[in-house]
């Protein structure tokens, strides 16, 4: 569920369908017009997300999200009560996981915080794709679930790969497969967006359903509501130091 | 919104602009959805491997090409492999890595080990990304290549060997060159429309010299033939601009195909099989100049269309390997030769693809007609890879038992089954071999279940007791005097529809009512009878091939009317179709009257209808010479006049069998060389079914009536299960212009699920079961990119079981439903509580789906049924529910209670902390210190993440409430009764809270108010209730908690 491909949008290309041959530039392009323009994307500098994942019937874990763009972002997870998180500043992160009995903070590492920097980076892949060392390819139009899409190869920077799949009609991205080393084994997972909704004068994606890559199913995340460009308090990245053993313990 | 609609307007219009034109909406790929096949295997064999190459530098990376199941790489070193091809033709020909950048691969499609039964390829394939995407680049009409050669020190420099059509005539066949990594080629060695381009070498020392062999071959249907005037071997020292023949020492006469190599270590020593009438090794030493004969023995000589690998030791230049039947190493340049040991186990004979490490020489990969080897002692040992599912069957059949199971015959592998579910999966262990050779059909015998039939090639058929495993030989013999039966090589066994008799096709029609111990003969010859095809004494070519596999004039199709015993219908392998309706007395021929269908083509199938008798549908075939088109028909009139069933939409290549639905019968399924296809309007219109079906060969089709199950036998995939087309049936074109609509789904089993099975195999294939949980279906005209789609459960009363996540593609959408109710809330503790991650199951019955799109809502049903393998009384299962509801309320009452009682510790501490008075303070302490104690009897509190042991209610009550409620049938005395005491434990902890609130709360209500401070309250039910939050987890997902946004990638390991 990367945020840098929440951003994309309905254009209304239907008129003037694609018959000739399109440079991986030109669909870049109105990929990112139909998420909102460049110029709107440029000034995306943070964001907040409440979301929702239904795990059983009638079961909601609450999901919230704060980032600031390619720089920070936390991510809190409420079960039975507690509190998962986990949140990453520059080069360094942190997670608690109180699910097992503990309640400190364990650093993440290098994998993890690599991972969650592509995540910061809020205006996805494709945006300034050549200042940000990403190389595009456009390998041709196919045929996505019955939807014809452009698949687009990125070579980021890291050496990842991404595959971003655009409706050849609205440019809106509906799948992104993504590919890279974590903790040293090859992982590979898919996001299917939909439920495009404008907040800000960008398009997001309200849901994202998290998949193995090739299954037909995944985990639905549903947004219920962003803040675009909010006020965050910086100390919520802070990584937070261990608590005292509980004093009834002690005692 | 407006927009939205407008948008909606668009893509509508859009999508049926062309459909305007005609009535009825066409499906496509897209319409079926999420209608997938599961790969059941099996890999316990494989099927015919053809190529093989490693990663030089990182030989843990190897690429696999089978016969006709595409392309396998594995970066595991091989103990894991990925499919990594499926989009393409799934015949490999040959797998060429660049290994000065070894992200380059190479595939030439079509194999060209020259048997009767390969496929043919659509090309030259190249990846520049290590085989995650592929184009094709040229060659399109070469239908087999065999080898690709990179110049090591140019490597946009590639030469490609196409031997070309197996079955006609062809310009395109020769040696290939490119010099711009494939955009542009010429064919630089051409010799004659019979006559293609068997091998190529390139020196590595000196890329400019090219060897290059050409071979004259041709298979007809009856016949083949391997040699002639343009079979030889040649040699360029300029890159292919010029080529000299080698001939000094190489037989005079005309020769064969020619198995050559050189020693990497020493590249002027070549090495020559050279198929002619005496057929030996022969090596030069100097560059091809001359030759010697060496030596031979039984697999120098093997059948050298099939077994065309020759390799030589990459350090010792006299050290050579030939693997053909089995494996033959010689140490001294092939005058000797010695067999390649099988310590570490059986090795499957007919070796196609032989690997060496050059970095490492005791590490070989050995690729046979059934599957991959490893050695790491240069061939003495090895083990098998088994986890490349790549086996090709003929034909499949399966039966009443419950799961029903699943036989057929493979290629060069014998017969098997299995059963269609098995616990933990179907892996290797689960298949059963029945029969041996190259196994064609398996028939259960519907009266006798001990009993099934199987056979190898050329109609050896026998009747095998699955109980004492004892095989009695039942094919029919020729009379006194009467010279032999034509049996087809792949003969049909067939075990009549309505009659239950049991079937056998010769030239002759057999039938047998006693298990195959007497037959009866009840046709004349049913075919041309052609004295010119029957010639198979004299196939080969230079040398002689007669193994059955060229058998012609026989009989390939027997097919018994459903609905009437008496209506039998024979096809031949040269054309005929002929109709008894009198059960066998009289026959008609009436093939002549398909228009449009060559004459010799093959029958390849026959499909009485179950809903007419009069209805028929045939497909022919006729790719043995060399016409790859899709032939299928219908005849209303038995057979009198027929309608080509032919569309623009079949790009099938050639058929193998057309099947029926049981229930819908405009609904068709066709399986042909290059996929399954599907037509929902009686054959007038096609769709390639093509959702995890690869473009593989689909021999055969068989649909399971209890389940509605597809079952495939591919040829070259094993065995391939779509679960429940109930909703393609459900596809009329009156369903297909609504923008949503919920189709219903076979009943589902309400279960827990059934455990135990093998511990899962490291490394081996395991195929999947038929999802447990319940399917809710949907048919969208369009993929929904804006707006939401919300579907939610509600039982017969009209209460709410919560909301499903929706998928929202294009077509028939599948989610499943846990058929769970919510989980209890749980006491919150210092970890997490099992009890809160699942819910317990639903009752059997019919539950309502609503979905809502927008402002519409649909709804439709599904229907829950009892577990049919369970064994549990109704009373039993009323025991188990009531139980349920008892442990649940108890931890719903538990948390209620953990609740007031953190919640009043709580407060009671926040309020010291706000006052400085002394003697406040000090009751308030003692107030929380007598909660403490409660609380310390109701969850556990030490923390740290090691496994702490302790355990209080909540954590006795939570193991009770998995074993209660995770069991589908009465729980036990102990666990009702350990409910009953939990409940007394429960409740003693809430009377001394109770008296606490009593005696100790007015006590220290009365200093907080002296104080000015609020009182404390006990929370009362109501508003407990109201801060429920909804907040679980489960583990049921692999959701990662401990670092939930990355999900997505938590994913899947790739190999």
């Amino acid at each position: 569920m990367k945020i840098k491909s929440l951003l994309v949008l309905v254009a209304f290309a239907i008129g003037n369908q694609i018959s000739f041959a399109q440079t991986a530039d030109e669909v870049v392009n109105k990929h990112l017009e139909a998420m909102g323009g460049k110029d709107k994307l440029a000034n995306l500098k943070t964001l907040k997300l409440s979301c929702s994942m239904e795990i059983a019937p009638g079961m909601k874990a609450p999901i919230n999200m704060f980032f600031v763009n390619n720089q920070c972002m936390r991510v809190e997870v409420e079960v039975q009560g507690m509190k998962i998180l986990s949140a990453v500043e520059g080069d360094s992160g942190w997670s608690i996981n109180p699910m097992s009995g503990k309640k400190d903070a364990e650093r993440m590492n290098s994998d993890e915080i690599k991972e969650s920097k592509d995540q910061m980076d809020l205006t996805g892949a494709l945006y300034n794709y050549k200042e940000k060392g990403n190389a595009v390819e456009l390998l041709g139009k196919e045929d996505m679930e019955g939807t014809e899409v452009y698949k687009l190869k990125i070579t980021k920077k890291s050496g990842d790969i991404e595959y971003d799949f655009i409706d050849a009609t609205t440019y809106l991205k509906l799948k992104e497969t993504t590919t890279h080393k974590f903790n040293d084994k090859e992982v590979s997972g898919d996001v299917i967006y939909s439920d495009y909704r404008k907040s800000g004068d960008i398009m997001f994606p309200f849901s994202m359903d998290n998949r193995q890559t090739g299954e037909s199913q995944g985990q639905v995340m549903t947004v219920e509501s962003i803040e675009v460009n909010p006020t965050i308090d910086r100390s919520i990245f802070k990584m937070p130091p261990p608590q005292p053993a509980a004093v009834e313990e002690k005692k | 919104m407006k927009t939205k609609l407008l948008l909606i307007a668009a893509i509508s219009s859009f999508v049926f602009s062309d459909s305007s034109a005609q009535t009825k909406p066409k499906i496509t790929s897209g319409t079926l959805g999420m209608m997938e096949a599961r790969q059941i295997g099996p890999a316990v064999m494989g099927g015919r491997i053809t190529a093989i190459d490693v990663v030089t530098k990182d030989p843990r990376t190897i690429y696999v090409g089978a016969a006709g199941g595409g392309i396998w790489k594995s970066t595991t070193g091989g103990t894991l492999f990925k499919s990594i091809f499926d989009k393409y033709n799934q015949s490999v020909g040959a797998i060429t890595i660049d290994q000065s950048n070894p992200d380059i691969i190479w595939c030439g499609t079509g194999e060209s080990n020259m048997r009767n039964s390969v496929s043919i390829g659509s090309g030259l394939y190249k990846s520049t990304d290590a085989g995650e995407n592929w184009v094709k680049i040229g060659l399109d009409s070469s239908e087999h290549i065999s080898r690709i050669a990179i110049n090591p020190k140019k490597h946009d420099e590639v030469y490609v060997a196409v031997p070309g059509p197996l079955w006609s005539d062809s310009k395109n066949r020769g040696l290939y060159k490119t010099t711009d990594g494939g955009k542009t080629w010429s064919n630089i060695l051409y010799v004659n429309e019979k006559t293609g381009c068997a091998e190529v070498l390139i020196n590595p020392q000196n890329p400019d010299i090219i060897y290059a062999t050409t071979w004259e071959f041709r298979r007809k249907p009856y016949s083949f033939s391997s040699g002639g005037k343009g079979s030889a071997v040649y040699k360029s020292t300029d890159g292919g601009k010029t080529w000299n023949k080698l001939t000094k020492g190489l037989p005079v006469t005309e020769f064969g195909r020619v198995a050559l190599t050189l020693a990497p270590s020493k590249p002027d020593n070549l090495f020559a099989i050279v198929e002619a009438k005496k057929t030996v090794l022969y090596l030069s030493t100097d560059g091809g100049a001359s030759w010697t004969e060496q030596g031979s023995n039984n697999n120098v000589e093997g059948r050298p269309f099939y077994f065309s690998v020759i390799t030589v030791d990459p350090t010792d230049p006299m050290r050579v390997y030939r693997p053909a039947w089995s494996l033959s190493i010689s140490e001294d340049g092939g005058k000797s030769f010695k067999e390649g040991g099988y310590q570490g186990g059986w090795v499957h004979s007919d070796h196609h693809a032989l690997w060496i490490n050059p970095n490492n020489p005791s590490h070989l990969l050995l690729g046979t007609d059934g599957g991959v080897y490893m050695s790491m002692d240069k061939g003495n040992n090895w083990f098998f890879l088994n986890s490349i599912p790549v086996s090709m069957f003929y034909h499949v059949e399966t039966d009443d038992a419950t799961p029903y199971n699943i036989y057929g015959g493979l290629q060069d592998n014998g017969s098997w089954m299995t059963a269609s579910q098995s616990i933990g999966g179907i892996d290797n262990g689960d298949w059963v071999n029945v029969g041996f050779g190259d196994g064609f059909w398996v028939q259960p015998d519907p009266t006798d279940k001990d009993v099934i039939y199987s056979e190898y090639q050329g109609g050896h058929a026998s009747r095998v007791n699955k109980r004492t495993n004892e095989y009695l030989d039942i094919q029919p013999q020729p009379f006194a005097g009467e010279s032999k039966l034509r049996f087809n090589w792949n003969t049909p066994l067939y075990i009549g529809a309505s009659s239950k008799k049991l079937y056998m096709g010769s030239q002759y029609l057999h039938r047998s009512s006693n298990q195959g111990r007497t037959w009866e003969r009840i046709s004349p010859d049913l075919t041309t009878n052609d004295p010119i095809k029957q010639k198979q004494e004299e196939s080969g070519g230079v040398t002689t091939d007669n193994s059955s596999a060229e058998n012609h004039c026989t009989i390939f199709t027997i097919a018994e009317s459903p609905l009437d015993a008496n209506m039998i219908w024979v096809g031949t392998d040269d054309g005929n179709l002929q109709l008894s309706t009198d059960g066998g007395k009289k026959w008609t021929k009436v093939n002549q009257y398909v228009t449009g269908m060559p004459a010799q083509s093959w029958v390849s199938s026959i499909e009485p209808s179950k809903f007419d008798k009069n209805v028929v549908y045939v497909t022919f075939e006729n790719h043995m010479y060399g016409d790859m088109n899709t032939y299928c028909y219908r005849s209303g009139d038995l057979g009198r006049t027929w309608k080509p069933l032919n569309s623009v939409d079949l790009h099938a290549g050639y058929a193998h069998r057309i099947k029926e639905d049981v229930v819908n019968k405009n609904l068709l399924f066709l399986g042909a060389e290059f996929g399954l296809y599907v037509s929902i309007d009686g054959g007038d219109s096609w769709a390639q079914m093509n959702a995890k079906i690869p473009n593989c060969a689909v021999r055969d089709i068989k649909i399971d009536t209890k389940t509605n199950d597809l079952v495939l036998a591919t040829h070259g995939r094993g065995i391939l299960i779509v679960d429940d087309i109930s909703p393609i049936r459900q596809l009329t074109p009156e369903v297909l212009e609504t923008d949503l609509t919920i189709l219903k789904s076979r009943p589902t089993p309400v279960t827990n699920g059934h455990w135990g099975g093998s511990y899962p195999t490291a490394g081996s294939f395991t195929g999947p079961n038929s999802p447990e949980d319940c399917r809710i279906i949907y048919y969208l005209k369009d993929r929904i990119t804006t707006g939401d789609l919300k579907i939610e459960m509600f039982d017969k009363d009209g209460k709410s079981l919560g909301t499903v996540p929706a998928t929202k593609r294009k077509g028939i959408n599948k989610i499943s439903w846990s058929m769970r109710t919510k989980p209890p809330r749980v006491a919150k503790g210092v970890r997490a509580d099992g009890a809160g991650f699942f819910g317990p199951l639903v009752d059997p019955g019919t539950y309502t789906v609503k979905i809502t799109k927008g402002d519409k809502t649909f709804t439709g049903t599904v229907e829950l049924v009892k577990d049919p393998i369970s064994s549990h009384s109704d009373e039993d299962i009323a025991a188990h529910r009531n139980a349920t509801k008892e442990v649940y309320s108890l931890t719903e009452e538990l948390a209620f209670f953990n609740h007031q009682v953190l919640g009043m510790i709580d407060s009671a501490k926040s309020a010291m902390n706000s006052t400085t008075n002394a003697s406040l303070k000090k009751s308030l302490q003692g107030y929380t210190d007598k909660l403490e104690k409660i609380r310390k009897e109701l969850v556990a509190t030490k923390e740290g993440q090691s496994i702490t042991g302790e355990e209080r209610i909540r954590e006795k009550l939570s193991e009770l409430y998995g074993s209660i409620v995770g069991y589908d049938g009465r729980p036990t005395d102990a666990q009702l009764d350990r409910l009953k005491g939990l409940t007394s434990e429960l409740k003693k902890q809430r009377d001394l809270a109770d008296a606490i609130w009593k005696n100790d709360l007015p006590k220290v209500n009365t200093s907080l108010k002296a104080a000015k401070m609020n009182a404390l309250s006990v929370m009362s039910k109501e508003e407990f209730d109201k801060t429920d939050n909804s907040v679980v987890g489960s583990g049921g997902r692999g959701f990662n908690y401990r670092f939930p946004f990355t999900m997505d990638v938590s994913a899947t390991e790739r190999d």
